[in-house]
């Protein structure tokens, strides 16, 4: 079995999730070497050379650029083949029948040629050449979808709607949002206490696709995902109230995303309120902060990037500690640390 | 090069012009010299009732789900070609109850920076065959007529009897994808 050269392969059409089209600049086909003929499509990556001129055909049936399907000997598909030097290749395709039908390689409206390849000595995209077949039938595919009662994401998961919010308890603490919802505008986690929880403050670890872990804190100064970055993933601010705002447009950069709330002086807070993401289009999940007052961190929330869709998950876990022991309990093992709540960027 | 563009409004019966189309590419080229407008343009594709109502939230094709539960309307990963975005479109393998396939694109407001399509140079859709990359029809510059507009329905691909048209629309939403999502029936 000889290995192919993919430079000059034949592509095949029978494998229906390979990507069909090409930019290769087209290799016309060596007469000498393949002394049976066979026809190659047209694979053009040239988009702007020529195109189908719909308006100014007299011919009221148009047939389309089909790939020759004459068995000569000229197998090459240069358009300006030498049976017809009037058809140039840099204008669009006159599909007026040519004036001499039977010269032309490319004669399109001779209704005796089938358009697809008929016969079976001319079959292209076969690599076992003497086998005759014809355009070989696509297998069925469907993807697998909730709808069709396929499970997905291991489970079926909740969904959230604008008209119809959703709270996240111990009872039922996940939720997906759907590849709409996590792929446009921006999602936005905001907290909302009472003045007598004491001195909350939020932070977020988060984790992108390329393995860049940090955590954001407003208060703290660190506020884009990753930092410095000119087109953050995620950004926090402190101003009117805690917030994180993720720019959804880069949903999949993001790898997973850890809520954590905890005191600024390290006190023990009497836990209280909610925290509330919402989607762009209102959707709006609420998560009780639920915990008996402890010295620690809270983690409230995590989010995670499922194949683009994210799965939100109510944690409402106390680590007792700092940041980093948060952080490092729930698996952020690539942030390097300067002192328990201070990672190195 | 077309040789002519369709102007907005216009449409062409496909099927019946180039009755062995199976598979078209509908090519979206958005081109801005501004790198924030850019780099937040999206492209998608919704597969509609006749009634212009997405079938469902599935049946959106754009850069975080690349395909419908059927596989016959794909966004490719990379556009093969001088396009932002294309979309390959299987007609025979589009499920029967999807009359229309309405190409939109919006400025993805993540970041809170107001961009509108006011900046664009350029905003169009074409119509490439697939099996030979041989471009169909492409519209004119849809850009020249948006001012303050986020959101814009590009052109649309639609079922008359069993023959495949397409139409160039041109349409442009000043509240963005919200409002295209509330027209058609996404939810957001």
């Amino acid at each position: 079995m000889t290995v192919l050269d993919p430079a000059n392969a034949r592509p095949r059409t029978d494998l229906p999730w390979l990507r069909r089209r090409s930019v290769r600049p087209q290799v016309p086909a060596p007469a000498a070497v393949r002394p049976s003929s066979a026809s190659v499509p047209v694979l053009a990556s040239d988009v702007a050379g020529t195109s189908l001129d719909l308006f100014g055909s007299a011919a009221p049936a148009a047939p389309r650029v089909t790939p020759p399907t004459t068995p000569t000997s000229t197998t090459s598909l240069d358009l300006s083949g030498p049976a017809t030097p009037e058809v140039p290749t840099t204008t669009s395709l006159d599909l007026r029948p040519p004036a001499a039908p039977g010269a032309t390689p490319l004669d399109l409206s001779r209704p005796a040629a089938p358009p697809v390849p008929a016969p079976p000595t001319t079959t292209s995209l076969d690599l076992s050449s003497p086998a005759p077949a014809d355009e070989p039938t696509r297998p069925a595919r469907r993807r697998p979808s909730a709808e069709n009662g396929d499970v997905v994401l291991g489970y079926l998961p909740d969904r959230v709607t604008a008209e119809r919010g959703a709270v996240l308890t111990a009872k039922r603490p996940t939720l997906a949002l759907t590849r709409v919802q996590s792929g446009v505008g921006a999602l936005d986690v905001h907290v909302t206490v009472p003045q007598s929880v004491g001195d909350l403050r939020l932070a977020f670890a988060y984790r992108l696709r390329t393995g860049e872990s940090s955590v954001l804190d407003a208060a703290a100064g660190r506020t884009l995902a990753p930092s410095g970055s000119r087109r953050p993933v995620a950004t926090a601010t402190s101003e009117r109230r805690q917030t994180l705002r993720v720019d959804l447009r880069q949903v999949r950069e993001l790898d997973r995303l850890l809520v954590l709330a905890y005191s600024a002086t390290g006190a023990a807070l009497a836990w209280a309120g909610a925290l509330t993401v919402t989607t762009t289009g209102g959707a709006r999940v609420d998560v009780p902060l639920l915990s008996a007052p402890f010295a620690g961190v809270l983690v409230v929330m995590s989010v995670l990037n499922v194949d683009g869709q994210l799965v939100l998950r109510a944690e409402n876990e106390l680590i007792p500690g700092a940041l980093k022991n948060a952080c490092t309990a729930y698996g952020f093992a690539d942030i390097t640390w300067v002192d328990a709540r201070t990672p190195l960027t | 090069m077309a040789a002519r563009p369709m102007t907005r409004g216009s449409n062409v019966a496909l099927t019946r012009e180039i009755p062995n189309l199976t598979a078209v590419v509908l090519g979206v080229a958005l081109a801005s010299p501004e790198p924030v407008l850019t780099d937040n343009l999206v492209v998608a594709t919704l597969l509609c009732t006749a009634d212009s109502q997405v079938l469902s939230d599935e049946h959106v094709v754009f850069f975080n789900q690349l395909t419908e539960p059927a596989m016959s309307v794909t966004q490719l990963e990379k556009a093969v070609g001088g396009d932002l975005e294309q979309i390959e479109v299987d007609l025979a393998d589009v499920p029967p109850e999807v009359a229309r396939i309405v190409v939109v694109a919006y400025i993805n407001d993540g970041t809170g920076s107001r961009r509108t399509f006011g900046q664009l140079r350029e905003a169009r859709i074409r119509v490439l065959d697939l099996a030979d990359n041989l471009e169909l029809v492409r519209s004119e510059n849809l850009a020249d007529a948006l001012t303050d507009e986020t959101g814009l329905v590009l052109g649309e691909l639609y079922r008359l009897g069993a023959d495949w048209k397409f139409k160039v629309v041109g349409q442009g939403y000043s509240n963005g994808i919200v409002g295209i999502a509330a027209d058609f029936g996404v939810q957001l």
